[in-house]
């Protein structure tokens, strides 16, 4: 297994989410083929000519209904799951996922609390990515308090974090309207890309991409990491500022991505899996493959989302729904490497 | 002897670990009450303790892991504390005792990392580097395991895959933890085989262990860690006898010679 024969998988991939991300924007309730998409392209470029209604059409469809969720599938199925891939690694265990560190009780609390004093997007959404902050750093603070931070204090410093802001949410959740705040929160809590505009993509983009790309380029020292502390260090990896680096770059990615789409489980946890069981453990390769296939993931899960039912299905609904016999069957492969 | 030895080295201290006074303290227990220890090029040198005596706290300090609460660790003529864990590790390579990982790393996988000091940490492995990983390989007689899973295959062949990692390293000394510890006598006698090539060829190596009669056998020198001091060091013969049993493991132990300066130990 050479270092060349990760271009190929990234390449192939890459373009096979291309190719996804065209025809999910062909699909929804309006119906629109290929060519009607071809036509918008073509047109936009100023390449054709087409009746002003139709191009206002086309664009209302097209630009601002459903490339901002096809682009934020893309963009948070990836950073769900490099998160998950790198925490395994710092971790050395193949059941962590992004939450561990508290991430995901923190950004509920946060948004629940946006939902209960406003209801206006940008309260939320900024409440859920500083609540989700927080809550990995009091996570951090925890694994700290009686020595320095070791792999077993840091997750039980995010469980307790985690529980903490889980059970502060519970108490919101009692205070809320029941008929209109509590319906909101609970719908937030299940992850939606339905909300999501271009103006909030344009936000997220660039650090959740800076974020890919920076654990990526930690490949081979993740993989040193993952034999041991110790190893890694005489190795002459800087084993604190790696483990806390990817933590902090990790969480910001994942706290951004579910501060705009709410709670997504199981990409973070299954798709490292699957990855793994079809690229190998080689985190080189592996971080880009599972960003690739989690964007993957999460598109045709968005695409089951809206395409299946009349109304939309949460998209957490979908992810954990379709994680769970595809992670059956991770169980069984894998189990050998577990033992 | 030690002022003949210190010239010889005057041409290059490639190779030559030193420990000057190291003390060390662990929650209120002093482990080390002034270690003082030289490693040369060629020689196997085992260190022997019982448990607890602090073996493992030495080659943690030896590998710039933890630092002394006294004294001075010195590396190819330079202190410890002014290196990089780069520069450490391309001067001294560290080999664990035999564990496994969750992943399904490949041997090759295992020890193309033993490459990172040396290209970089953001670095991929270049030709250069591929080629290393497989003349180690060989040089191991490991080369039929390098595509076959590191936590699938035997104790024995994992720790020749860890030392494999190390020579990747290109570095001149060798620390091993327990190299022997859960190895069939087989898998034993064929690392303590390489070993004394490596050490041939002109590598430091040093060892941890707790079988003095392997360690006999192993070793042109052994160093004894009694109550957090290097008790005594010296060839073999000279520094193992029943005495220095007593000393190490509190038993009674009776030292029979046979030809050509072998010797075996028998509790009493």
């Amino acid at each position: 297994m050479k270092a060349d024969s990760a271009r190929l998988p990234i390449f192939f991939l890459g373009l096979v989410l291309l190719a996804a991300m065209g025809l999910s924007l062909a699909l929804g309730r309006y119906p629109l083929g290929l060519s009607d998409i071809g036509e918008f392209i073509q047109a936009s470029l100023g390449l054709r000519e087409l009746a002003p209604e139709r191009y206002a059409l086309l664009h209302n469809i097209i630009v601002e209904i459903r490339l901002p969720r096809v682009l934020a599938a893309a963009l948070i199925g990836a950073a769900l799951a490099i998160s998950g891939t790198a925490f395994q690694a710092i971790f050395r265990n193949p059941l962590v996922s992004p939450g561990i560190l508290g991430v995901l009780g923190g950004a509920g609390f946060g948004a629940a609390i946006g939902l209960l004093i406003s209801g206006h997007w940008i309260v939320v959404q900024l409440l859920a990515f500083a609540m989700a902050l927080l809550a990995v750093a009091l996570g951090i603070l925890i694994a700290n308090l009686f020595g320095p931070g070791t792999m077993v204090t840091l997750i039980l410093g995010g469980i307790i974090s985690g529980a903490l802001f889980t059970a502060l949410l519970s108490i919101i959740k009692y205070t809320a309207d029941p008929y209109n705040q509590l319906p909101a929160i609970v719908y937030w809590l299940m992850g939606s890309l339905q909300a999501i505009e271009m103006k909030q993509i344009s936000v997220v983009t660039v650090p959740i991409l800076a974020g890919i790309v920076g654990l990526t380029l930690c490949g081979r020292v993740l993989d040193a990491l993952s034999m041991g502390d110790d190893e890694a260090r005489a190795l002459g990896v800087p084993v604190k500022v790696v483990r806390y680096g990817v933590i902090v770059a990790a969480t910001l990615i994942s706290a951004l991505s579910v501060s705009i789409a709410g709670i997504i489980g199981w990409v973070g946890l299954m798709v490292p899996n699957f990855a793994r069981l079809l690229f190998g453990p080689s985190n080189a390769r592996l971080l880009p493959l599972s960003a690739l296939l989690g964007a993957l993931f999460l598109l045709c899960a968005d695409c089951l989302a809206r395409g299946v039912t009349q109304a939309e299905i949460p998209i957490g609904i979908v992810t954990e729904l379709l994680g769970i016999p595809a992670f059956i069957l991770v169980l069984g492969r894998a189990r050998r490497a577990w033992l | 002897m030690d002022v003949q030895r210190e010239r010889q080295t005057d041409v290059s201290s490639a190779g030559r670990v030193e420990a000057r006074d190291l003390h060390f303290r662990f929650d209120q227990r002093e482990i080390l009450k002034g270690v003082s220890l030289v490693l040369e090029p060629g020689e196997v040198v085992s260190l022997l303790g019982a448990n607890g005596a602090g073996k493992t706290t030495l080659l943690r300090l030896l590998l710039g892991l933890v630092s002394p609460t006294q004294g001075q660790v010195f590396v190819d003529g330079s202190p410890l504390a002014s290196l990089s864990s780069r520069q450490i590790a391309t001067r001294v390579a560290y080999v664990p005792q035999v564990h496994m990982t969750p992943f399904p790393f490949t041997v090759r996988d295992v020890v193309t990392m033993g490459r990172l000091p040396r290209n970089g940490l953001l670095s991929s492995p270049s030709r250069t580097d591929r080629d290393m990983v497989e003349r180690v390989l060989e040089k191991l007689d490991i080369s039929r395991l390098a595509d076959r899973i590191y936590s699938e295959i035997s104790g024995g062949e994992r720790q020749l895959a860890l030392i494999a990692r190390a020579l990747a390293q290109e570095a001149p000394t060798l620390i091993l933890d327990e190299p022997f510890a859960n190895l069939d006598f087989g898998y034993q006698t064929i690392v303590a085989r390489h070993l004394k090539d490596l050490a041939k060829e002109g590598h430091t190596i040093l060892m941890t262990g707790h079988d003095p009669q392997f360690a006999f056998h192993a070793s042109s020198r052994i160093a004894l860690l009694v109550d957090g001091r290097v008790e005594k060091a010296g060839p073999p013969a000279q520094v193992l006898d029943s005495g220095a049993m007593r000393k190490l493991y509190g038993i009674d132990v009776e030292c029979v010679s046979f030809a050509e300066g072998r010797v075996a130990f028998f509790p009493k």
